[in-house]
């Protein structure tokens, strides 16, 4: 029965994926099982269609029948909408399931099935030290009666506890019951039979084709007064006299030209990226050392870089101006870090500290080695932020808020093509307004949520007065990408506890055929994105690129490619510091190696503009 | 995303236990002055001494009510409105005012006053560590006064705009012109900390600091100026929930009962009041119900610090002078305290208690959360558990060295009564927190830009 089982589960991922290289899954240990038959302990049995609704409802694709353990999974793990990471689930459950198919009945079965599970996660050299990640969807089965027997036969029953504790989802609430888990298990190894039923998608016919862009003229109004007014941050900070990293002088594109004793570039050039035609050069700032993990954040002098990672770490690279190496401050956190646009705070999320802020020049101090949020100046508390958060302060009072609401996930590693956004009728989104309090710290003093139906991946302007969504658009009920719609934040937004309609004058849309997060110019004017190749079908890391874009939202018109990265090159999360020198990184995947790029493209852009075919 | 949704969780778990540990603060609301503000507000206007006796002067130090008038004439210099004219883009010219301090240094001005000074130096000159001259500093005061002038075109388009959106501005707007800042510091102080810059930027190796009682000599060579002063504002934003704090005697004499109390336990809410300090910042406008004052009229310096109140004419109001009376009804409604010294042995407190006795109830219910020692603190600035048990000077004594203000305030074994009483006899950076504390310090805008300096092109 298993092995005709884990046959249909191949045909079932051919047929969703319609021509997937089979390279793909050839070492798959699943289908290793179809021809040495096993005796994995657990059943993956053929689901009917009533046991499959209740997985589904399990999950939270469904509403069900009200069960009380309805709903486990989706309300934190929203990408599990997503078709990508699904298929990413699925691998790494068949390999975590593969770890028992040689049987558990003796010691030296149960011992040896120990160390799979631990050589899944790169991570631990302890069983007790898998995380959830390594286990895909098994890890909601960690509870199961096979694995605590599991334990107790290998001899290893008092680390049963820690490795529970360490891998077992959920992390709230009670477990799957095992007849629960060994559905889901089998719905999962099945392929995810009637997935095409849960994730039809209604969203808006939105974004066509790039014509079907516009930009209202209340936005446009006020990103005229923001770069041209000069009332923007970066002409705010420009006042006030924040110093940009490597400008000797007032002329932007003489930044990082500097040279070493050796006449050599402390920067060097990185032009053969840029898409032909275009002025402006690449600069390489940094190479990292380690796996960064989620997006890269520049502070709005450029001179402090900050990644996620374990750990997550902030650059200095004050250092390198002087020929030297950059300095590395490492961050007890996970992810998201995110710098304020007057130079003055940064925030990192995850870990047990939650969300934090902290005053940005404690940063500056040479004998800062590890930011445990202990530090004078840092938030005292968990501000308790959604991820991905987006940060901005108010222009008048210095006033922050954040955005947090339905996102897709991009740990810079996990995608390599062009992959529909899927946010449903429930996608939200929460404004929270942070105030510096008078003992040096930070406090959330306003919170707000509203519904974003559709709309996601939420990011927002340096003044936190444009807010930008990726619409989950469909066609046919095939989810596609809708453009990026823009908001600006005034009182009209979310005030009747919906979005602004489309044809609102303080709103754009932008179609721009794909595209992730984005980020918006310190002048409130250029939207920059990077956008995953297109592809039909799956396709290895080597065989993809992604490049970075941006959108003139004065001018309007098309978008403008900055980069043309070859196959295996993926430029990513760009962003702006405060004089519109745009930071990206590229990941060589030929290498593994990621760089931190610097670009003066987007400033040319801005004074005359060009366009593509 | 597993791993984000994990720490999310283990993250709601720890604000539960920390957040029961602290008062509520305060939201404070600072929004960075620039170079608008000093093309149009006029040239730093000095800070003039107003103590004319000695720098040690016993008959300052023994007599409470020489040190409240003393006080009260500060506190007017500081804040009465200077008249200045400005030229708008199209050339009119336009007569304004605004409170002095508000044209004195903010870390923001001198940021950018001493990168000016260091890009015009010789490289000789900043590699030797040599003092500005006069000259480079009358070149530097200049360069802050026309900085717009060589910015980009979108700045002077701003200050366009905001003439057209002002064609008439009131004090308010004229005083929120250039943003806000929590500290001001007056023209002759900034410049002896910037044209002796080797001096201060050489005292401390990063994040390290002298120990609190260490018998470490000073930074400096010579004590700030007579002319320093320096201003702490608390700026507060207008649609915040405004509170107010009576300062009556029998209010203050319960709460120093408490040992774990604050001032927060005696604040009421109310309206942002109209008759109050505020400037306009944009969309915005920020009150300001609270200042610290501190001026270099004597050696130990004069602590003063003033509070918004309801009643302005009891307590620490009831011998307001008439002068500082009619300055402005936004002025007319602040109390103030002041401190000359570490103790309280005043001679005059009978004598002053016989002209206002609701004054010196007041201050002796006050005094009475820490006996011996003398006393003032602002509701609005000193917001932790004991600190209004303090006298400022205390504090500031400990300025420069490594210790912490939570310990000073706590740490009963090192520092008795609230670190209240005289405890060294030298003064690392001479009472001044902000030359060393923290990455906005006048230590670190030196060191900074000297690291900035080091990468120009040689000339």
């Amino acid at each position: 029965m298993k092995l005709v089982m884990i046959s249909l589960a191949l045909m079932g991922l051919a047929a969703c994926q319609e021509g997937k290289p089979t390279s793909q899954l050839k070492d798959n240990p699943a289908a290793e099982e179809t021809t040495r038959g096993g005796t994995n302990p657990f059943p993956v049995d053929s689901l009917n269609e009533t046991e499959i609704r209740t997985v589904a409802a399990r999950i939270g694709y469904v509403e069900g029948d009200g069960h009380p353990d309805n709903g486990k999974c989706i309300g934190c793990h929203q990408n599990f909408n997503n078709i990508d990471v699904l298929d990413d689930l699925y691998n790494t459950t068949s390999w975590a399931y593969s770890c028992f198919d040689s049987g558990v009945s003796t010691r030296t079965e149960a011992t040896a099935a120990i160390a799979c599970l631990t050589n899944l996660d790169n991570n631990a050299t302890d069983v007790k030290q898998v995380g959830p990640g390594a286990l895909g969807f098994m890890a909601a089965g960690v509870h199961h009666k096979i694995f605590k027997d599991l334990f107790k036969t290998a001899g290893r029953e008092a680390d049963y506890e820690q490795f529970r504790s360490n891998a077992g989802m959920p992390l709230a609430g009670t477990p799957f019951v095992d007849q629960d888990f060994e559905n889901l298990l089998a719905w999962v190894l099945n392929y995810y039979p009637s997935l095409a039923d849960f994730l039809t998608h209604d969203g808006p016919d939105l974004c066509r084709t790039r014509a079907d862009t516009q930009i209202g003229k209340d936005l446009q109004a006020y990103v005229k007064r923001m770069s041209e007014g000069g009332l923007g941050w970066e002409h705010v900070n420009m006042a006030r006299g924040v110093t940009m990293f490597a400008c000797p002088d007032t002329n932007k594109h003489n930044c990082f030209t500097q040279k070493g004793q050796n006449g050599q570039d402390l920067f060097p050039r990185a032009d053969s990226w840029k898409a032909p035609g275009l002025p402006g050069h690449m600069r390489l700032l940094h190479q990292y050392d380690e796996t960064t993990n989620y997006w890269i954040r520049s502070s709005a002098d450029g001179r402090f870089v900050g990644n996620g990672g374990q750990p997550s770490a902030i650059i200095d690279l004050q250092n390198k101006l002087s020929g030297g190496k950059a300095r590395k401050i490492t961050v007890e956190a996970l992810y998201d870090p995110a710098f304020l646009p007057d130079n003055s705070g940064f925030i990192f999320q995850g870990d047990e500290h939650g969300s934090r802020i902290c005053e940005q020049n404690i940063l500056e101090h040479e004998d800062l080695v590890t930011l445990d949020f202990m530090q004078q100046g840092c938030s005292k508390g968990d501000l308790k932020i959604g991820l991905y958060q987006a940060i901005g302060s108010n222009l008048d009072s210095g006033d922050i808020r954040t955005l947090a609401g339905y996102f897709s996930s991009d740990s810079g590693y996990s995608i390599n093509r062009d992959i529909a956004p899927l946010f449903g009728k429930a996608a939200g989104l929460t404004m929270d307004t942070i105030r510096r309090v008078n003992d040096g710290s930070f406090e959330k003093v306003n919170s707000r949520t509203m519904s974003t139906p559709y709309h996601g991946s939420w990011m927002m302007s340096p003044a936190n007065q444009i807010a930008t969504s990726i619409v989950s658009a469909s066609t046919g009920g095939k989810a596609r990408h809708g453009g990026y719609r823009l908001f600006m934040m005034n009182s009209n937004f979310g005030s009747k506890g919906k979005l602004p309609d489309l044809n609102d004058p303080s709103t754009a849309l932008l179609c721009t055929d794909g595209g992730e997060k984005p980020s918006v110019s310190f002048d409130e004017r250029m939207l920059a994105y990077y956008r995953y190749a297109r592809q039909g079908q799956r396709v290895n890391s080597l065989e993809s690129s992604s490049d970075i874009l941006v959108y003139d939202l004065l001018r309007g018109k098309e978008p403008i490619a900055l980069t043309q990265m070859p196959k295996g090159y993926y430029a990513q999360f760009p962003h702006y510091r405060s004089d519109g020198w745009l930071y990206f990184t590229v990941l060589n995947a030929w290498t593994e190696e990621r760089f931190v790029v610097a670009t003066d493209m987007s400033i040319h852009l801005e004074k005359s503009p060009i366009t593509q075919p | 995303m597993i791993g984000k949704i994990h720490q999310m969780l283990f993250g709601l778990l720890a604000v539960i236990t920390l957040n029961a540990c602290h008062p509520k603060p305060l939201p404070t609301s600072i929004v960075e002055s620039d170079a608008l503000g000093r093309r149009v507000l006029p040239l730093t206007q000095p800070y003039y001494p107003q103590w004319e006796g000695e720098a040690v002067s016993p008959s300052l130090q023994g007599s409470m009510e020489t040190t409240r008038q003393l006080a009260w004439r500060v506190f007017a210099e500081v804040v009465t409105p200077v008249s200045f004219v400005t030229r708008t883009n199209d050339d009119r010219i336009l007569q304004a005012a605004v409170p002095r301090f508000l044209t004195w240094f903010t870390i923001e001005d001198a940021q950018r006053w001493f990168r000016y000074a260091l890009q015009q130096s010789p490289t000789d000159q900043v590699v030797q560590g040599g003092s500005l001259t006069a000259a480079q500093v009358d070149a530097a005061d200049l360069f802050l006064t026309h900085e717009l002038d060589t910015m980009p075109e979108p700045l002077r388009n701003r200050l366009r705009l905001w003439f057209d959106e002002h064609p008439e501005p009131t004090l308010e707007e004229w005083s929120g012109i250039g943003g806000t800042s929590r500290v001001y510091y007056s023209p002759d102080l900034m410049h002896a900390v910037l044209q002796n810059y080797a001096e201060l930027g050489g005292c401390f190796q990063g994040l390290q600091r002298p120990a609190a009682f260490g018998t470490d000599p000073t930074c400096l060579r010579t004590e700030w100026p007579r002319a320093s002063a320096i201003v702490k504002a608390a700026w507060w934003n207008s649609q915040s929930q405004f509170k107010s704090f009576p300062t009556d005697a029998a209010t203050l004499q319960q709460l120093m009962k408490n040992p774990e109390s604050s001032w927060m336990q005696i604040a009421q809410n109310q309206d942002t009041p109209k008759t109050i300090l505020s400037v306009r910042v944009g969309e915005q406008q920020l009150v300001l119900p609270g200042l610290h004052i501190m001026t270099k009229d004597q050696k130990d310096w004069l602590w003063i610090t003033a509070w918004w109140s309801a009643d302005p004419d009891s307590d620490f109001g009831a011998d307001r002078p008439e002068f500082v009376r009619n300055i402005s009804p936004l002025l007319g409604h602040y109390k103030i305290c002041a401190v000359t010294r570490f103790q309280d042995d005043a001679e005059d407190w009978d004598a002053l208690a016989q002209k206002y006795p609701d004054l010196v109830a007041a201050f002796r219910a006050a005094q009475s959360g820490n006996p011996g020692s003398s006393w003032c603190s602002n509701p609005y600035v000193e917001m932790g558990v004991s600190n209004q048990r303090t006298n400022c000077i205390g504090c500031h004594q400990f300025a420069g060295t490594d210790a912490r203000q939570d310990a000073i305030l706590h740490d009963a074994v090192q520092f008795p009564q609230y670190g209240t009483r005289q405890q060294r006899s030298n003064f690392i950076t001479d009472y001044v927190w902000s030359a060393a504390l923290g990455g906005q310090s006048l230590h670190q805008l030196i060191h900074r830009n000297l690291t900035w300096r080091k990468t120009l092109p040689v000339e």
